[in-house]
């Protein structure tokens, strides 16, 4: 039933590959001198470069599969996100709003920021949020990994021991990302990313090419057996049985602070060349912010409709029927371009995508060893770490983050919604970076006290990972999923009103003598 | 229902053909950032300490 058209010169093409994409990190590894190359790449990428690299870490292979679980259980509409995300990354790469100013502060972490415009406190505390909600984060990051590989290979058949054999393979796959981000840094990271997009990009058409010539499939019938199964929900977003207004508003708000202040999508604005360059990046990167979140939606469209005409495997992803919710819907995508994708053409698909598992873990790593390292580790100690110091350092960090992945992914138990789980653990730090950032930038008289209140404010949204607990509760009248989608977009308005709220009741006394 | 699947279709159609137009002007530009970020980083490396 799980068998797929994966051969062993699949298997010898994945491997080639990999080898490959570490032999490249020892070469470039020759060029590291210094921290700025270590961590920025020398601050010298040009902004077709970097977008390349932007989308490179942006789409990772959990974002192919938390986007899929979306287009699965709920249609079309997921691709607002995408939309959203475009019209964010359009909006940054025509004005320059808060990119430009970033980028001219010449940063080596995007954290380094709240000590330049408040105070060494607020640069440990947001730098330490930031590490702590970014590992958290990355969590289910291998566990997806695991799952794709699984399905998409068929190499646990199907015994018990299916997700044995990948967590094992996703180990190996880790230890591998280690290596070679260890050993090159962001150099390293820049010209793999690079690699990775140019070949994730062949790949994600090769995908979408056999969906849409594929007989059960095709592109006509995708959206007619779409409609047919979850009818208008699946392509109105404000539709009573989708996600609703609270949800788009709280999307919005989560990607104009995750460009800014998340830190492995704001090295970008740091590794650019120049400001304009750092703008310009936004610009170019615009149709990847669709193709990140549309291509997998659009093959998980095309999984619902695939199994749903398979007698053998509709009772396994529709055990209530097919117009009812379905089950199993992260093992739908790789299960389908396991079974339509020919062999071959497999090997080069899956290599694609365990590009993408890669060259997301690689930006991570480097970006949460580097916020720990340069925002709470260095502040804290009365001499500074060496340039030496803070790259042996940042590699000691980048294995123990290894190692806490290894354990996380394996016993944590997969959510139903993993998008939800992204964007709640994201929100720790989010909300109260993006406000801090953003009103430093431009409100002459934000403070500390705001900033760190902003900051503290935002763990309170961690209560978004308990919404089902505090729902039953406190017994409330409005659904679950207006709880929890009003917990994340109310972590907004929070960070908002403290932020405002204590910078005028405590205002910075020397700035404004200053001024 | 159809003004909604013509209009994810056209999104799914242009949002498609950007990425594919985007990719071919990606790449060539950004082999030659990094021929010259490979430069810059070299001339660094010769720069007496």
């Amino acid at each position: 039933m799980f068998a797929t058209n994966f051969t062993t010169l699949d298997g010898v093409i994945i491997v080639l590959y990999l080898l490959g994409t570490v032999a490249i990190g020892v070469v470039v590894n020759r060029y590291i001198h210094n921290v700025a190359g270590y961590m920025v790449g020398g601050r010298a990428a040009g902004s077709a470069l970097n977008a390349a690299t932007m989308i490179g870490t942006n789409l990772g292979l959990v974002t192919l599969m938390y986007a899929s679980i979306e287009g699965f259980t709920r249609g079309l509409v997921y691709i607002v996100v995408a939309l959203i995300a475009m019209a964010i990354s359009l909006f940054l790469g025509t004005t320059g709003f808060a990119v430009e100013k970033l980028r001219a502060l010449k940063l080596t972490t995007i954290t380094e920021y709240f000590e330049r415009r408040y105070d060494r406190r607020v640069r440990v505390v947001a730098g330490a949020v930031c590490a702590v909600a970014g590992i958290v984060n990355m969590g289910l990051f291998p566990k997806m990994g695991a799952i794709f590989l699984t399905y998409v290979t068929g190499l646990g058949g199907e015994g018990e021991d299916r997700e044995l054999v990948i967590n094992l393979v996703t180990s190996a796959l880790i230890l591998l990302v280690l290596v070679y981000t260890v050993l090159g840094g962001m150099v390293s990271v820049i010209v793999t990313d690079f690699l990775q997009f140019l070949f994730l990009s062949v790949a994600m058409g090769l995908g979408l090419y056999f969906c849409f010539s594929h007989p059960d499939v095709g592109w006509n019938g995708m959206f007619a057996s779409l409609a047919e199964q979850r009818g208008e929900a699946a392509f109105n977003p404000v539709h009573p049985a989708s996600y609703g207004w609270i949800w788009i508003a709280w999307q919005v708000c989560l990607f104009v602070a995750v460009e800014i202040a998340w830190a492995p999508a704001a090295a970008r604005i740091l590794t650019a060349r120049d400001p304009r360059a750092a703008k310009r990046t936004f610009l170019l990167a615009t149709p990847g912010m669709f193709v990140r979140l549309g291509v997998p939606v659009l093959w998980a469209v095309a999984a619902l409709a695939y199994f749903s005409s398979q007698p053998e495997l509709a009772p396994y992803f529709f055990p209530d029927g097919t117009q009812a919710a379905p089950a199993h819907a992260a093992e739908a995508m790789p299960l389908l371009i396991g079974k339509i994708v020919p062999a071959g053409l497999l090997g080069l698909f899956v290599a694609g995508l365990m590009a993408a598992f890669m060259s997301t873990h690689d930006s991570y790593f480097l970006c949460w060893s580097s916020v720990i390292v340069r925002d709470v580790v260095n502040p804290l100690r009365r001499r500074p770490l060496s340039d030496r110091g803070q790259i042996r350092a940042a590699r000691v960090l980048i294995v123990l983050i290894g190692l806490f992945l290894l354990v996380w992914g394996v016993w944590y138990e997969l959510p139903e919604s993993v998008w939800n789980y992204m964007a709640v653990t994201g929100n720790i730090y989010l909300c109260g970076a993006g406000v801090s950032i953003i009103g430093g930038l431009y409100w002459k008289r934000a403070s500390r006290a705001g900033a760190l209140a902003a900051l503290l404010g935002g763990l309170l949204s961690a209560a978004g990972l308990f919404a089902e607990e505090i729902h039953s509760a406190l017994g409330l009248s409005a659904s679950l999923q207006d709880l929890r989608y009003g917990i994340g977009l109310g972590g907004y308005v929070l960070c908002a009103a403290l932020f405002a709220a204590f910078s005028l009741l405590f205002p910075d006394r020397e700035r404004e003598a200053a001024a | 229902m159809s003004g909604w699947i013509l209009f994810w279709k056209t999104v799914c159609f242009l949002g498609l053909a950007s990425f594919a137009l985007m990719v071919v002007g990606v790449a060539y530009q950004g082999t030659r950032d990094i021929l010259a970020l490979f430069r810059k980083l070299r001339s660094e490396t010769d720069e007496p300490a």
